[in-house]
């Protein structure tokens, strides 16, 4: 070795290059394979923070133009509604080449009548409504045609607030292009709602002798509001019907004296109604999701829960404060009705209480549950004030339960129905798919549905984390590309194109083994020591070079439990590079293996020559 | 006198993949100590080739050669050409990148000789060749081609054989030079007892030597003994 070295020493030019190129090649080697391993420790920690769902709306067909008699105006207000020959089902979203982690569920929520228990709103006005609707008879204070805002005295309160009885209030017919005269010497019953105010000729008159007494009530409709799963609404002769009735001897024996006591009975439901969310991850829930409720008591329902079907559920802390309950305990369900169209954020708004609909059915009765369970408290959330569209918040006192552990799910007193939509149809995927979905929804799926994806910015971390993947891809590349290039180069100038030394050699009496070791032993030196110093400055500046610069630092964080502190952000840190040594170890090791590979191969070509044959041409 | 070398019946045959060749056919000679012997003949007819199994590089395909009785099949030929034959070569062959002392102390280094014994016998045997002492730390490309031949034989004798095999020593020197190898050569066999096998077509060479062998095609004669 003392030989060899000694005569590559005195060629420093070409010896010294040979050494600073394998430096340059090991360390593009090893800086290209550690920026790989912390890019992947990046990709592999972060992983599991994100969450990849997606949202499915169903496409209009068309849109029907629905009018409406507007008194105020003398004409028809004209509103738009979307129409569907027919729902597409979540069965539809069941296409090849599609893995989904969750989902895809298109979601109901119920309505939970327990008047045993405390609800918001109920808490904040424990009297009920106020003014805002009542079932009451009434007389017109004279003849009139109620396409104005007329007076009418309130002769008996059925169901609302009773301080309004002997009151007079302003009335109007305000959806009846046709109005019906009303005597003064006649009673009548509806269900009145406070519909704006005052409208007429004296209109401005009135506002200002007494604002508070302007507003103006509307007669409602008697009728039902349930639906089949398919859409189709349930028939009901009340439907389209007269709304305000004439009170004469034996009015409540009627269907529609009978409505009016129902509506009496059931208006009040509402104030005690609690929504209940069924679904398959808690995750698939857009405020959950987006991070406006967050789980801060308890745990999440956990997958065989959700799988099972466990009666356990999770809980908003309003309602377990409320009501004294806490983590363990058990809240009873009485589900009245089914909601597949609207969320429990939109039909039990935070800000303005309950949207109220009939909860009477065809023929005319309260509803009565249709399924009673008890649930286990596991997890209790907080809310912060969510998203501006109220489908993707949370309901007041909204319970979340396993979707399975509902029996009762073929739709029963069905109070809204419609396609699937963002708020109500979700599905998880693996992160990093939405290509791989599109594609195969192109490819099988049908044209009518629109999805909206949510990753949490993990497409863009990846993307970023990819780039530095294919830098230290090419990295590598270059390095091996050099490492090859000179291994085969010099391999050539210090093995190949030493022949005749070796030749010599072997003619003054060297074995075939002393010459490799004569020629081989300073060439693999140089390799194994300029590697291992290229190695060692590759990990070094691949410690330097920060992988989570590809991307931005922040980022929206999973859905997990957690607090409300940081639940929208991801902070990205850098990762440590992992096994460096190990790595600047095995390039050396790597590179020397193929340069004595290469150089042996070159070497035993050269023994095969007979010396004579070599050094006696000349 | 004893026969350092004998050649029985030695033929060789070069074989490739599609060919076969026979340079050497049924050669038989022998040489001793203490002289000079001149193969001469065209190129490729051989004389290369039989050197070779002279030097102990190859073994023939037929026919034996010996070695002091010894038969060169069953001898460790690495340790013949390390301790027993040296070859002087046209083109001197020195190691580019070792010194002029370097160059002989090689082969001692090889039989593990101490560096301080090894450097006092080369310098002894760079005086032997005349070479001056200025020129022992010299590289051999700073020096002249008779000058670089001397140092080859000073490399060939520091091995301490007594077999010394020369390809067309002076092949690449002028007259001068020529005259002093060859005079070298012929102290070296007749005063150091030295068997110095020269293979040349140079007639000056030739005429210098005790026995002169002809090779045609292959095969040997005597020219002069």
């Amino acid at each position: 070795m003392k030989n060899s070295l000694r005569q590559m020493a005195r060629t420093p030019i070409k010896t010294t290059l040979f050494f600073l190129l394998n430096v340059l090649a090991a360390l593009l080697m090893t800086l290209g394979v550690c920026i790989w391993q912390k890019s992947s420790s990046m990709m592999e920690k972060y992983e599991d923070q994100f969450v990849t769902i997606g949202t499915v709306r169903q496409r209009p067909e068309s849109f029907e133009q629905i009018r409406t008699w507007d008194a105020e105006e003398k004409s028809y207000s004209i509103f738009k509604r979307a129409q569907y020959t027919s729902y597409d089902t979540v069965e539809d979203l069941d296409i090849p080449g599609v893995t989904y982690l969750a989902g895809p569920e298109q979601r109901a929520h119920y309505g939970s009548y327990t008047p045993q228990y405390i609800k918001f709103w109920r808490n904040l006005y424990p009297n009920g409504l106020a003014t805002e609707a009542l079932v009451a008879e009434f007389t017109p204070l004279e003849d009139c045609i109620p396409e104005e805002s007329v007076k009418i005295r309130i002769t008996k309160v059925l169901g609302g607030d009773s301080r309004l009885e002997g009151t007079t209030l302003w009335f109007c017919d305000h959806d009846n292009p046709e109005p019906e005269m009303l005597y003064q010497d006649k009673t009548y019953a509806a269900f009145l709602s406070c519909y704006g105010y005052f409208h007429g000729e004296r209109a401005e008159e009135v506002r200002k002798e007494s604002p508070m007494m302007s507003l103006e009530y509307a007669p409602v409709s008697l009728s039902s509001q349930l639906y089949r799963l398919d859409g189709s609404v349930i028939e009901d002769p009340f439907r389209d019907g007269p709304e305000i009735f004439e009170v004469t001897d034996g009015f409540y024996e009627t269907d529609a004296g009978r409505r009016l006591l129902s509506l009496v009975e059931t208006r009040t439901y509402w104030w005690d109604m609690q929504p209940v969310t069924e679904t398959n991850e808690t995750c698939l829930l857009m405020p959950f999701y987006n991070g406006d409720a967050y789980i801060t008591e308890g745990r999440d329902i956990s997958g065989e829960e959700y799988r099972d079907g466990a009666k356990v559920c999770l809980a908003p802390r309003s309602f377990m404060e409320n009501n004294g309950l806490s983590l363990g305990d058990q809240i009873q369900v009485q589900l009245l009705y089914t909601d597949t169209r609207w969320t429990a954020g939109w039909r039990f708004d935070m800000e303005n209480g309950a949207s109220v609909g009939s909860l009477i059915d065809a023929e005319g009765n309260s509803m009565e549950p249709f399924e009673t369970s008890a649930y286990t408290v596991v997890g209790i959330y907080d809310t912060t004030v969510g998203d501006t569209d109220l489908s993707f918040r949370s309901g007041t006192d909204e319970l979340i339960v396993p979707m399975h552990s509902i029996k009762e799910r073929s739709g029963k007193n069905l109070q809204s129905c419609g396609p699937m939509m963002d708020a109500t149809t979700s599905f998880r995927i693996p992160n990093g798919t939405i290509e791989e979905f599109l594609a195969a929804w192109e490819k099988y799926g049908t044209k009518d549905l629109e999805f909206t994806f949510y990753d949490r910015g993990y497409t863009q971390l990846k993307a970023g984390i990819d780039n530095m993947k294919n830098f230290s891809l090419v990295l590598l590349a270059a390095g091996v590309i050099l490492t090859g290039l000179l291994l085969v180069f010099y391999s050539y100038l210090f093995v190949t194109r030493q022949m005749k030394r070796t030749a010599v050699e072997r003619s003054l009496g060297m074995t075939r083994g002393q010459c490799r070791r004569s020629i081989l032993s300073g060439f693999i030196l140089i390799v194994l020591i300029g590697s291992m110093a290229g190695a060692a400055g590759g990990m070094h500046f691949s410690r330097s070079i920060s992988v989570k610069n590809a991307a931005p630092d922040y980022y929206d964080s999973a859905y997990s439990v957690g607090k409300a502190v940081d639940i929208n952000e991801v902070v990205v840190e850098e990762t440590p590079l992992k096994n460096g040594i190990g790595i600047a170890v095995c390039c050396s090791l790597l590179i020397t293996a193929a340069g004595t590979g290469i150089a042996l191969m070159r070497m035993n070509r050269s023994l095969k020559r007979e010396p004579m044959e070599i050094l006696c041409r000349e | 006198m004893k026969k350092m070398i004998e050649a029985v019946n030695v033929s060789y045959i070069y074989q490739t993949k599609y060919q076969k060749t026979k340079a050497l056919s049924e050669v038989s000679c022998s040489f001793e100590r203490g002289k000079v012997y001149a193969i001469t003949g065209k190129s490729g007819s051989g004389k290369s080739t039989f050197l070779s199994l002279l030097a102990g590089l190859d073994v023939p395909t037929e026919g034996t050669l010996n070695i002091e009785g010894e038969d060169m099949r069953k001898m460790n030929r690495d340790a013949y050409r390390l301790n027993r034959a040296s070859v002087i070569y046209q083109a001197f062959h020195l190691f580019p990148l070792l010194t002029v002392l370097e160059n002989v102390m090689f082969p001692m280094e090889l039989q593990h000789v101490p560096k301080k014994e090894a450097k006092a016998r080369a310098q002894e045997y760079l005086k032997k060749v005349d070479l001056p002492e200025a020129l022992y730390k010299k590289m051999p490309s700073m020096i002249s081609g008779g000058e670089q031949q001397r140092v080859a034989i000073a490399r060939a004798i520091a091995s301490g054989g007594e077999i010394l095999l020369a390809d067309e020593p002076t092949g690449n020197l002028d007259s001068q030079n020529e005259k002093v190898i060859v005079e070298l050569l012929c102290k070296l066999a007749h005063e150091d007892n030295y068997a110095v096998i020269v293979v040349t077509h140079n007639e000056t060479v030739a005429a210098a030597a005790d026995v002169v062998y002809g090779m045609l095609d292959g095969t040997l004669s005597v020219v002069r003994e």
